[in-house]
């Protein structure tokens, strides 16, 4: 027979893809030629056989304990350590508004390890866009029942932020990062513990990282700066080595979602020292002369590359700190001990929840630092700062750098009346000794003004601190004794 | 919260913040997603974890509204960039492991009554190789097809013309019936094939 039906149509037909008026046409003819009828009827067994195949090959687990797997997933949080000495005992309890109706633990746990000889601090509060919480709602804070009374038992809420500060949160989120700093060998590295925590409205995750290198690379600092002058990083981090070169930290993380995006700058001899970092990926950097190929990691680690036409050296990376979790192979752990106060919290399971459990530890003094942030003191009116860090180097103590990202974002209406995307990002920086920040009044560094414009509603509010790093222990004094003889 | 809810629903109503939304699209589509993740990399354990992490990023960074994907397809799409990734990532990591791991899976002892065992070990043999003879194209093919994806969305995620998917697909069944008769012997070539090109995927 003529005009018969080509193999790809067939299996179009058998498959349910033709549209009606191929399909009408391919049925006529199979209606009348039984060459076709018969192709179409090894192709149909064909299929059916695979798909049989197949699926007795994978048959799924159940899936609802796939599901709960995931749901542990999902919430793996436990709380972080941060050690925040404070010489107002009056810094406590701050509570919650009675009119709000927090649904979430989340909170600032103290934790430490000796003296310290260095601490770093930042703090960033980011805000987006979106119309201003109605004053009759009842916001939905990051915390827990305002009432005591009624408060769950061994909820706690974090007691060193003040009301002002709670009050930007209802949408929000809250980002908490603690570094640690550990000596190895000559070189250092560095502990990250993050926990994000939100109120479940916008995105209701609550995860930790702790990553000793997936999110720290070494950088030039003029390349740093560079860098923040092409690009509207939200924001930059610089941090010095202790390993005696040269090289800088940078980080550059902009906050969409609750994903990180980092990116990192490095020079010639950074690209070298993140080149040796156990990182298989990153290894396939390519260095020619200056000219650094940039390596940048998707939120799935895949890789992706682009030159760097011989400027100041590049290196990109950027990744999900669960994925950088995974391919690192840590474990969320589901509970953790503050080894100072004795508080012990845990991650409920299955829910976004850190439970803190009584009693909330009052801050005690630190010997060497002192980081005092009453709960007056975070203003959050002003400009519409977003994002400011502080570093401080932690063998010297000295403030190495102060970053201020000023962003706004949101929407505002246009003269059609449709939103439209606004979006500004100022990035500032300056330079800081550490007394500076050990002056009590400057300690408010960390404190920064957000007014929201009408119209915005802060999404996000962070704050970081850092654990103390113990200090190297005083040797001991020995007395020379030499006798003296007799003459 | 009826259980009618269409995908597009259920994805609104997650990015919402309603995780009852998240638990009725994971148990929609798990089962289409897992066969995808194990037909690519012929693991359980691997494909349990693949599975995961693909409804992971569904929950955390799901797609953006007005994607011209449909939910499966996306899911699969994930899937897929996430399979190549840990295989590449595990071929990386210690070629002799993965020989060793390769023969405990074939020697199908993840199964524990001991008949099934062999009964499955050997049909999962089979098929598991004859998927890894196909060339890469022509075993998404089957696998998507499997996972209920339409050409189109097919055509979308494996850059194919839509019209050239009916006869891509007539020879990838081909393929993998010759590949399936002639995998008798215990030549396996399951994860030797996967040199795959980094994935990107935003």
């Amino acid at each position: 027979m003529t005009n018969c039906i080509e193999e790809g149509t067939l299996q179009a037909y058998i498959d349910g893809e033709l549209l009606p008026s191929e399909l009408e046409r391919v049925q006529s003819h199979l209606g009348g030629c039984a060459a076709c009828s018969a192709r179409a009827d090894d192709l149909r067994a064909t299929g059916s056989h695979i798909g049989s195949l197949l699926a007795a090959y994978a048959g799924p687990p159940d899936p609802r304990t796939a599901l709960a797997a995931a749901m542990r997933s999902i919430s793996p949080v436990p709380a972080t350590h941060a050690r925040i000495s404070s010489a107002s005992p009056s810094g406590l309890p701050a509570a919650v508004s009675p009119r709000a109706a927090p649904r979430r633990g989340w909170g600032l746990a103290m934790a430490g390890f000796g003296v310290a000889a260095a601490m770093l601090l930042a703090f960033w509060v980011s805000g987006m866009f979106q119309a201003a919480s109605s004053p009759a709602e009842s916001p939905q804070i990051n915390g827990v029942p305002a009432d005591p009374v009624s408060r769950p038992a061994g909820v706690g809420t974090p007691e060193n932020l003040s009301e002002t500060l709670k009050s930007f949160v209802p949408q929000g989120k809250v980002r908490h990062l603690v570094f640690e700093e550990v000596e190895e060998g000559t070189s250092r590295q560095k502990v990250i513990e993050e926990v994000w925590l939100t109120n479940g409205v916008d995105h209701p995750l609550l995860y930790r990282a702790v990553s000793p290198y997936g999110s720290w690379q070494l950088v030039g600092k003029d390349a740093v700066w560079t860098y923040l002058g092409e690009r509207p990083a939200v924001q930059g981090r610089i941090t010095r080595l202790v390993d005696g070169s040269a090289s800088d930290r940078v980080i550059f993380k902009t906050s969409y979602d609750l994903l990180h995006f980092d990116r990192y700058v490095a020079s010639d001899e950074s690209v070298n020292n993140i080149l040796a970092m156990p990182r298989a990926d990153t290894a396939a950097a390519t260095i020619d002369g200056r000219a650094v190929t940039v390596l940048e990691y998707d939120r799935d680690n895949a890789l992706r590359t682009w030159p760097n036409a011989g400027r100041t050296p590049i290196v990109g990376f950027s990744s999900l700190s669960t994925d950088a979790d995974t391919l690192l192979g840590w474990q969320p752990r589901l509970s953790a001990q503050d080894p100072n106060s004795g508080l012990t919290f845990r991650v409920a399971p299955s829910t976004p929840e850190v439970v803190y459990l009584p009693p909330f530890p009052t801050p005690t003094a630190s010997p060497a630092l002192r980081v005092d942030i009453p709960p007056g003191g975070w203003q959050v009116t002003g400009p519409e700062i977003v994002s400011c860090q502080v570093w401080l180097d932690s063998n010297t103590r000295q403030v190495l750098q102060q970053t201020t990202t000023r962003r706004l974002s949101g929407f505002r209406i246009g003269d059609n009346g449709t939103p439209v995307a606004v979006e500004q990002i100022i990035t500032e920086s300056r330079k800081l000794v550490v007394d500076e920040l050990l002056d009590p009044s400057e300690m408010r560094l960390g404190v920064f003004d957000l007014a929201v414009p009408e119209g915005y509603r802060v999404l996000e509010l962070g704050y970081t601190f850092a654990r103390p790093v113990p200090a190297e222990p005083t040797p001991a004094f020995v007395p020379t004794v030499t006798p003296i003889p007799y003459p | 919260m009826s259980t009618a809810d269409t995908d597009v629903q259920l994805l609104h109503r997650l990015a919402q913040g309603d995780a009852a939304a998240f638990e009725q699209l994971f148990l929609r589509h798990y089962g289409t997603v897992y066969r995808v993740a194990y037909g690519l990399v012929g693991r359980r354990d691997m494909a349990e974890d693949l599975a995961q992490d693909t409804f992971l990023q569904l929950y955390r960074r799901p797609p953006p509204h007005g994607d011209s994907l449909s939910l499966p397809a996306w899911l699969c799409r994930v899937v897929l960039n996430r399979g190549h990734n840990a295989l590449r990532t595990e071929r990386r990591a210690n070629s002799r492991e993965e020989q060793v791991a390769l023969q405990d899976r074939l020697s199908g002892g993840e199964w524990s009554d001991p008949e099934e065992a062999v009964l499955r070990s050997e049909q999962q043999r089979r098929v598991r190789d004859a998927l890894a003879q196909l060339p890469e194209r022509q075993m998404k093919l089957l696998l998507l097809r499997d996972a209920g994806l339409h050409y189109a969305e097919i055509a979308q995620l494996l850059d194919l013309a839509a019209g050239s998917i009916g006869t891509l697909m007539a020879r990838a069944g081909r393929a993998f019936q010759d590949a399936y008769s002639r995998s008798d012997g215990t030549q396996t070539a399951a994860l030797a094939r996967v040199e795959c090109e980094p994935r990107l995927e935003i």
